[in-house]
């Protein structure tokens, strides 16, 4: 009698926790496989596209931008001009927003560009500048692109249209790092707001999270975070960097990495979950340095580089 | 639009990382540039000599560089990614600030690690080979830094230079393309900006490391990159007037701590214990620098003052230069009198004729001086000789009467070497014109002929193919009777040539055979000792003695030097330094420098002599001879070997290391039963591991050296002298290299590029010698480590061939380096796998 009802018990409960369990803890299936190589070129910071149709990715010392598709066929190079670091996908997966820079007389000077994946197509939004010690970010449903230093708000229009239901909303607020601080932005005020949870901190590779309530953060010589969007809830995830938000924004995949001063000696990928209190290892080799993880919208794949290779590759993700 | 001029305060957690300085803005030039500054490591990461770790010394040169370019140009901004010893940087994170900031340059800041005898700049930047070329990274800009520091910043180092490097090149060769074609560091790969990664000098260098602690020395290193930074945007220098340079004592060159230089109005203090040294060791006088630096000098004539206490002062006329270092070394000349530091009668007043009555003095002496200065009395005919630097002397008793009592002395017209020709200090009482005064005894006749007490090889194989042969007597013998042939190794007719070396210990004497040349692998050879071998009262063992020894059929390879003491022992603590040590003679522990019994095997010119003596009545007792350095790691599978001076006291002694758990793991207790060399072993492997401590038994790999251990056996000496050289870490192999010798004979010494090159796995080096000869041929890798021994001993003129297998190491440019008595040749050559 007594099993009979903890049967049914067991039953009710695994049945109202079904949904839950289907999205329970990530897990690797199989073994990591490359994705993408080339015998010349070491990729690095693959960047999924908001649909997970296409990965774009850049080489060393952030040279050129690629993109291929999710499979790894028909790799394209979108530019091959200094733009790899920082580049961001519109909305639509159908551009690049970056920061690009030239040299002249031993000094950079900077622009804001955005490449068409379709064309190739570069639509400088700036003049190149002497200093630009901030990288751009999407605001307004990509209609507009701000650039936020400590001294200035800047915003320049993409031309990209944006549809009814985004017209009726124009104060999404988009996030982003000045030197000492976090900053919550407004369009088209242009104005920021201080949500830094941390006195004179330097932030470093700050993320929103896809349902846009929460961002992740390191601490420039310190630990990884994540909080609220309004600054509260911090939670600190110990010593990781360069960390990805996964599609369901419960959990996020960052490198941990130990290094020699002159090289990364090891480096495994490790999925934490936001309240701290899940670890979770997604790599455990001592052959493949695992760096610069970006997680799939479609939640099933993780993407990373090897700098002992220069490989992309994938990791298949279970729940 | 922003300002051209963005001057970001970067604050974490009480650092900043750009300063928004006020600006003096004297040199133009600089404006719409952009710098990032990556002092590498960070906290105290990269232990140097005297725990004065890499990442100290190189944040403090990273300020002063960027305190010079913010107050003294107009350059834009100087970002820097640590400020303070309390952060712990990322290498990612330190890239990721830089490719957000987007700086015009990133000048990656480190000195470099290794041998105790090397010291050198270096320079890489981002590059690689393709198609028979050598690639620099695009951003382009970290070799035309990387070339003008090489020339810049090592001329302000004063030391030698490998170079500037694309950096895949410098660790892995020079093939036509490399496979990986991107830079090989991370700060190169990463960036995408120009920049270069530079290594001023070894902190495992006791020279260097010992300058490196100097305040002003870092200044100097600061201002050597500043001016690189202003030749690279095509800047001049401004007018400076510094003048810099090294005070030492003409007698030993040993800098002097506490000397005042002056010129013009400015002076400058050497570095003292109580200013400086005393923060990173113990003992006194044991750190010193002599280094000085002053700024602020008007350029042109000028008059240097040196001075200090115990020497006398010296005027130099220099010329102060208006953009360089204006470099000035003065070795003044000490004011203190000779005296004599020490005799070998000892405290029994007692000496047996034949026995060496030996004197050392505090300086360098006029020998002839001293000659004529010394009477015996009862009045006899001696003979003496002198070391080669003038402060020893020995002086031969054979021609003393036996149980007599004799005086010698040594009258005040004894006069020193230096140019004040100062009279001997005799009575030692600090001053000149004292007469030194040794009364002593002569023992009895004796009649027995010399007993031995152990022979090495005897019944067993040796260890290795460079086996130390050894002969141990129950006393002294007479030094005339010995030569190199007094002791041979022998395979058929052939006599393996070597150099016999002859030592006491207390009235045990013994005889040392040093190889001049590797034995072959897996032969029987006949070890014979002369028939005679005498006492110092001639007594003979009147026939050859004989063994016969089978040699192994491996030798050590990739040996990893842990210490060869050429730099001497600062990386070494006194025993009484650490707290494990107990049950000991205080007054009578102590660990030096000593360059006179020395492994003849290497080139070694030192070797750390430890002095010991126990409390018998204590309960435990043990010696803990600290390594303070925590380099280099070594894995499980390797063998740790030290090159051991023993006393035959008796007692204990064991190796100690760290392993990567960071558990304290030694080998067994091994009784110091030897009089003279002995090569002693531990196979990390298969040997027995003993936990100490914290330790559990196991070696759980990347280990490092702790220290040598002794400790008292009972019924052991309580008092006695081990000596330590050529600490290192090898892998037991099968033998590599074979010999051809070719009959023509060179005119000169040569060394021939080896052949093939690149190679995998082995190459020939040839070389040829127009006489008989002391020869080294020795592999270093391109930071100057020792990593291969292909020869070092004696080999006949002509023409020779050594084969050398690289099986055991990776891909990279190496050097070699033939030493002979006429100089040394050195040539590069690639190992491609």
């Amino acid at each position: 009698m007594n099993s009979k009802i903890f049967t049914s018990s067991t039953l009710l409960l695994l049945s109202v926790l079904t949904p839950f369990l289907v999205q329970g803890q990530p897990r690797v299936v199989g073994e990591p496989e490359v994705l993408i190589s080339s015998d010349e070129t070491i990729f690095m910071k693959p960047l999924w596209s908001p649909d997970g149709s296409s990965l774009a990715f850049t080489s060393t010392r952030h040279q050129g931008i690629w993109v291929a598709e999710a499979s790894g066929d028909n790799m394209q190079q979108i530019t091959d001009k200094n733009a790899g670091y920082g580049f961001s996908w519109s909305a639509d997966g159908k551009s690049l927003l970056t920061r690009v820079s030239e040299y002249e007389n031993r000094r950079q000077k900077h622009a804001i560009s955005i490449f068409s994946i379709e064309n190739k197509a570069q639509q400088l939004l700036t003049e190149f500048r002497n200093d630009m010690p901030a990288t751009p970010q999407w605001a307004d449903f990509d209609r507009q692109v701000v650039l936020i230093t400590d001294e200035s708000v800047e915003a320049f229009d993409t031309g990209k249209e944006i549809g009814t239901r985004e017209k009726m909303t124009t104060n999404k607020l988009f996030y982003v790092l000045k030197s000492n601080k976090l900053a919550a932005g407004m369009i088209p005020t242009n104005s920021t707001e201080d949500i830094s949870p941390f006195d004179d901190a330097q932030y470093l590779n700050l993320e929103v999270s896809p349902d846009g309530q929460k961002l992740s953060f390191e601490i420039y010589g310190g630990n990884l975070f994540v909080m609220n969007i309004d600054g509260t809830g911090l939670v600190d995830l110990g010593k990781a960097n360069r960390a990805k938000w996964s599609p369901d924004s419960r959990y996020v995949i960052a490198m941990v990495a130990d290094d020699d001063g002159h090289e990364y000696t090891k480096s495994d990928l490790v999925v934490f979950s936001i309240d701290g209190t899940q670890k979770i290892n997604m790599t455990q080799s001592s052959d493949i340095v695992a760096i610069n993880p970006s997680w799939s919208p479609t939640g099933n794949r993780i993407a990373f580089d090897n700098p002992r290779d220069g490989n992309i590759y994938v990791l298949s993700i279970e729940y | 639009m922003l300002s051209m001029k963005t001057y970001l305060i970067l604050i974490l957690t009480a650092s900043l990382t750009i300063l928004n300085a006020v600006k003096a803005q004297e040199i133009t030039g600089l404006d719409g540039f952009s710098l990032f500054l990556d002092p590498g490591h960070s906290q105290t990461e990269n232990e140097g000599l005297y725990n004065y770790s890499e990442a100290e010394k190189v944040l403090r040169v990273g300020l002063e560089l960027r305190r010079l370019l913010l107050t003294y140009t107009d350059i834009d901004t100087v970002y820097i990614s640590r400020t303070n010893d309390l952060q712990q940087v990322s290498l990612s994170q330190r890239t990721d600030l830089a490719n957000f900031l987007a700086p015009d340059f990133f000048h990656s800041i480190h000195s470099n690690a290794g041998s105790a005898s090397t010291n050198n700049t270096l320079f890489l930047h981002g590059g690689w080979r393709k198609d028979g070329q050598t690639v620099e990274k695009n951003p382009a800009g970290g070799k035309d830094m990387g070339d003008i520091m090489e020339i810049v910043h090592t001329a302000a180092m004063r030391i030698p230079t490998i170079g500037n490097y694309a950096d895949r090149t410098f660790y892995q060769g020079f093939p036509t393309s490399h496979t990986n074609q991107w830079p090989y560091l991370h700060v190169n790969r990463e960036t995408n900006m120009a920049s270069v990664l530079s290594e001023s000098g070894f902190h495992t260098n006791p020279t260097q490391q010992q300058k490196n602690l100097n305040t002003e020395w870092k200044h100097m290193e600061a201002m050597s990159f500043f001016w690189v930074m202003l030749e690279y945007l095509d800047v001049e220098r401004p007018t400076v007037g510094i003048g810099a340079g090294l005070i030492t004592d003409a007698d030993n060159d040993l800098p002097i701590n506490g000397a005042t230089i002056s010129i013009g109005d400015s002076t400058y203090t050497t570095d003292t214990d109580e200013s400086l040294f005393d923060q990173y060791s113990a003992l006194p006088n044991a750190l010193r620098n002599g280094f000085y630096y002053i700024t602020g000098l008007q350029p042109g004539q000028a008059e240097l003052i040196a001075t200090a206490d115990g020497f006398y002062s010296d005027t130099v006329e220099i010329n102060i230069d208006s953009t360089d270092f204006t470099f000035t070394d003065v070795a003044l000349i000490s004011s203190v009198p000779p005296f004599i530091l020490s005799n070998s009668v000892g405290n029994d007043s007692l000496i047996n004729p034949g026995e060496d009555l030996v004197l050392q003095f505090s300086r360098s002496m006029n020998t002839q001086s001293v000659d004529e200065a010394l009477s015996f009395f009862p009045e006899v005919e001696y003979s003496s000789s002198w070391n080669s630097n003038g402060t020893e002397l020995s002086i031969n008793t054979t021609s003393l009467e036996f149980i007599s009592n004799y005086t010698l002395t040594i009258d005040s017209t004894a006069s020193d070497n230096s140019i004040y020709e100062h009279s001997l200090d005799g009575n030692g009482n600090g001053e000149s014109n004292g007469d030194f005064v040794l009364d002593f005894e002569t023992g009895q006749e004796d009649i027995n002929a010399p007993v031995i007490t152990s022979i090495y090889p005897d019944g067993v194989r040796p260890d290795g193919l460079w086996p130390i042969a050894s002969i141990s007597f129950d006393e002294h013998l007479d030094t005339t009777k010995i030569d190199n042939s007094t002791v041979q190794i022998r395979i058929g007719t052939y006599s393996v040539p070597g150099v016999v070396k002859y030592y006491t210990v207390d009235e045990k004497s013994v005889l040392n055979f040093f190889p001049s040349e590797r034995l072959e692998p897996n032969k029987f050879y006949k070890l014979q000792f002369d028939g005679s071998i005498s006492d110092t009262a001639g007594n003979s063992l009147g026939k050859n003695v004989l063994r016969t020894f089978q040699t192994p059929n491996f030798e050590y390879v990739n040996a990893t030097e842990v210490d060869d003491f050429e730099g001497g022992i600062n990386s070494w603590w006194q025993p009484s330094q650490s707290g494990s040590t107990t049950g000991y003679l205080a007054e009578e522990t102590i660990i030096s420098v000593t360059d006179k019994t020395l492994n003849l095997l290497t080139e070694s010119s030192q070797a750390m002599q430890l002095n010991y003596g126990w409390d018998t009545t204590s309960a435990e007792n043990l010696i803990r001879e600290y390594r303070s350095v925590g380099l280099p790691r070594f894995g499980n599978q390797r063998f740790v070997q030290s090159y051991i001076f023993g006393d035959g006291s008796e007692n204990l002694f064991r190796f100690m290391i760290r392993d990567g758990s960071n558990q304290l793991e030694g080998s067994s207790w091994q009784t110091i039963d030897w009089i003279g060399w002995k090569l002693v072993t531990w196979d990390l492997a298969q040997d027995s591991v003993i936990a100490w401590v914290n330790g559990n038994g196991s070696i759980n790999g990347n280990s490092y050296v702790d220290s040598y251990q002794l400790t008292y056996k009972k019924g052991g000496a309580v008092t006695g002298t081990l000596i330590f050289d050529d600490f290192r870490v090898v892998d037991k192999g099968l033998p590599t290299s074979t010999e051809e010798i070719d009959s023509n004979l060179p005119v000169r010494v040569e060394l021939s590029q080896n052949y093939p090159n690149p190679f995998n796995p082995t190459t020939s080096i040839n070389f040829g010698l127009p006489e008989n000869g002391d020869v080294s041929l020795k592999i270093y890798d391109m930071l100057g480590r020792e990593v291969a021994v292909l020869f070092d001993g004696v080999k006949k003129q002509g023409y020779h061939s050594i084969t050398f297998d690289a099986s055991a190491l990776a891909s990279g440019v190496y050097i070699y380096r033939l030493n002979t008595n006429t100089g040394a040749i050195t040539k590069k050559m690639t190992l491609l796998k």
